[in-house]
């Protein structure tokens, strides 16, 4: 595409029907081109300038909140399950650990056997 | 954290410092005022970059969540400093957003956006452009003819896709892309020069 076809593009398009390939080659040729650069810069802020005035923003301090007290729980559910994990581990090594020094071979305790038999 | 006094509330008068440093002490109407005297900054600045208004609300929520749990807050933080300031929080929200989302189809604009605010200076906007323009778009919005404010107004504040605008208008695609991008150069033109510019928007595109 040419530098032309892509400032039309970006002129008659909405960014939503910009396929990722038109964006591909105008990130390439934007790095290039200053009259691109300065259409998207305007395009960009003429997006923005008729948003802001006009969109209605979807964020209420209640579902910003709500959203903060979900990733804390969340954080709290992560850090129970690591400890508990941590916890197993360590539970288990202790465990082993007691069994290989208290446990005896049969073939050993046999032994013991007879010679306090003697 | 500091604390204030029982039953102490900040009016919506206070300055963005004061209801701040009240937010984060838990005082959920002075976040309210936050949100609602900055709110459209933020969501128009993340819309413009992204396709999907699920995207743009989620991620609104996420720069008022960091503005609420944020330890580090700019001094001075009055209306014009804190405006850099959130947007800047909104900027690190858009890349972590192309950074997590491998859907490319959806974050390829974003990418691009972000290249450009890179190659322009990436400078965050002077507070007081923003105040500027707000204060003139009302008269440039009202010198467009019925059809393209129409059309507008169903894109900008409906947040309608052209084909379902087209759908309402009983106009093909193209020719309400076209009814658009008329306005939307007509409202450039009566921003920079001040002076509405009399335009029919493609009335008969």
């Amino acid at each position: 595409m040419t530098s032309e076809q892509l400032r039309a593009l970006i002129e008659q398009q909405a960014p939503a029907d910009l396929t990722p390939e038109e964006c591909a080659a105008l990130r390439e040729v934007v790095r290039t081109s200053p009259e691109l650069l300065r259409d998207l810069a305007e395009r960009i802020q003429i997006e923005e300038f008729l948003t802001q005035a006009l969109g209605r923003p979807p964020i209420s301090a209640e579902r910003v909140l709500e959203r903060l007290a979900r990733r804390r729980a969340h954080t709290i559910g992560v850090r129970t399950r690591y400890g508990l994990l941590v916890c197993g581990v360590v539970v288990t090594a202790l465990g082993a650990l007691v069994v290989t020094r208290t446990w005896r071979a049969p073939g050993r305790a046999v032994e013991v056997a007879r010679h306090a038999a003697e | 954290m500091p604390s204030l006094p029982d039953n102490q509330t900040l009016a919506p008068a206070a300055d963005d410092a004061g209801l701040l440093a009240a937010a984060q002490c838990g005082d959920h109407a002075a976040f309210t005022v936050i949100i609602e005297r900055h709110a459209k900054l933020v969501h128009g600045y993340l819309r413009a970059r992204l396709t999907r208004s699920a995207d743009a609300e989620d991620l609104g929520q996420e720069v008022f969540l960091r503005v609420y749990t944020a330890k580090a807050v700019p001094r001075g933080t009055m209306d014009l400093a804190m405006r850099p300031w959130l947007l800047g929080i909104a900027r690190n929200v858009l890349r972590e957003h192309v950074r997590a989302t491998r859907r490319r189809r959806e974050t390829a604009w974003t990418a691009l956006c972000l290249d450009v605010e890179d190659l322009v200076g990436g400078g965050e906007p002077d507070g007081g452009v923003f105040d500027e323009v707000m204060g003139k778009l009302p008269r440039c919005l009202e010198a467009l003819g019925p059809s393209a404010r129409q059309a507008i107004d169903l894109y900008y504040q409906d947040d309608l896709r052209m084909r379902e605008i087209a759908e309402r208008f009983k106009r093909s695609e193209g020719a309400v892309k076209l009814l658009v991008h008329r306005a939307r150069q007509a409202v450039r033109r009566c921003l920079e020069s001040g002076q509405p510019v009399a335009n029919d928007g493609g009335e008969d595109a």
